[in-house]
């Protein structure tokens, strides 16, 4: 078998409206025993959302278990997406995803009922760690 | 930091009616520095789309300001073609079409013209090869 690749590029389309939240589940397909981690991500808005105290998205980036990190339009605690402007999401811990047991959730809710969408692409880079 | 690949493949779908646009923004998360060229790209059509003077679509890849190619059924355009499901479209590239790590995305926008068949119903494929980090 090819050795797999040390970065897996991975690109998710967010899709929610204003009062609809989802959990979007993704992952790469990987070699039994591989162990990648998510180096860094990124989310692209096509839609943008003013940040809001009362109207806002929360993406939270997990493993279903374990939180890798958040983004979020709540103006205490993030900022406003500007479709076509990058905004990275900061990550914390090990962040590692596991070849047959492991998938990325992406949970996005919502807060109020007036402006928070969720339209964008979330990309990720995970790096090799294990094989 | 690990090598970045060679090659990145990008994939997004698209899904618009015929009285529908939308600008696609996507790119891939790249180290600072880093520097792609977008080598192909083209759309594999899950709906058909006969070309037609009226009622087509346009699909322009662009990084926000310099355009890289373009596909469109309309017939009064020069290179028009006809997209078929399942049957993969190319799209002419030119120029340089580099993406930048930190500063660059890709946009992708999506026109339609007329009422009736001119959807975007697909998944829209991007390969960028690595040209210096």
């Amino acid at each position: 078998m090819a050795a797999y690749p040390e970065v897996i590029h991975l690109s998710v389309r967010i899709n929610d409206a204003l009062t609809v939240d989802e959990d979007y589940y993704c992952g790469a397909v990987q070699p039994s025993g591989a162990v990648y981690h998510i180096q860094s991500a990124s989310f692209l808005p096509m839609t943008t959302v003013t940040a809001d105290a009362a109207d806002y998205r929360t993406l939270t980036i997990s493993d279903g278990t374990t939180t890798f990190g958040t983004l979020t339009t709540e103006s205490t605690a993030g900022a406003t997406w500007t479709a076509g402007t990058p905004s990275a999401v900061t990550l914390s811990g090990k962040c590692e995803i596991k070849s047959g047991t492991s998938v990325i959730k992406i949970a996005s809710a919502h807060a109020g009922s007036t402006g928070a969408v969720a339209d964008g692409h979330l990309a990720f880079v995970l790096v090799k760690r294990g094989a | 930091m690990a090598a970045y690949p060679e090659v990145i493949h990008l994939e997004i779908r698209l899904n618009d009616g015929a009285t529908t646009d939308e600008d696609y923004y996507f790119a891939p998360v790249l180290p600072t520095g880093a520097v792609y060229k977008v080598q192909s790209a083209g759309i594999l059509p899950m709906t058909s789309v006969t070309a037609n003077a009226t009622n087509n679509r346009v699909l322009t890849l662009s990084d926000g300001t310099t355009t890289f190619g373009t596909i469109t059924t309309d017939t009064d355009t020069a290179g028009y073609v006809s997209l078929t499901a399942g049957t993969y479209a190319a799209m002419t590239l030119s120029g340089a079409r580099e993406i930048k790590g930190g500063t660059s995305v890709l946009k992708l926008a999506s026109v339609h013209g007329g009422t009736t068949t001119g959807v975007a119903d697909g998944m829209f494929v991007v390969e960028l090869v690595k040209m210096g980090a």
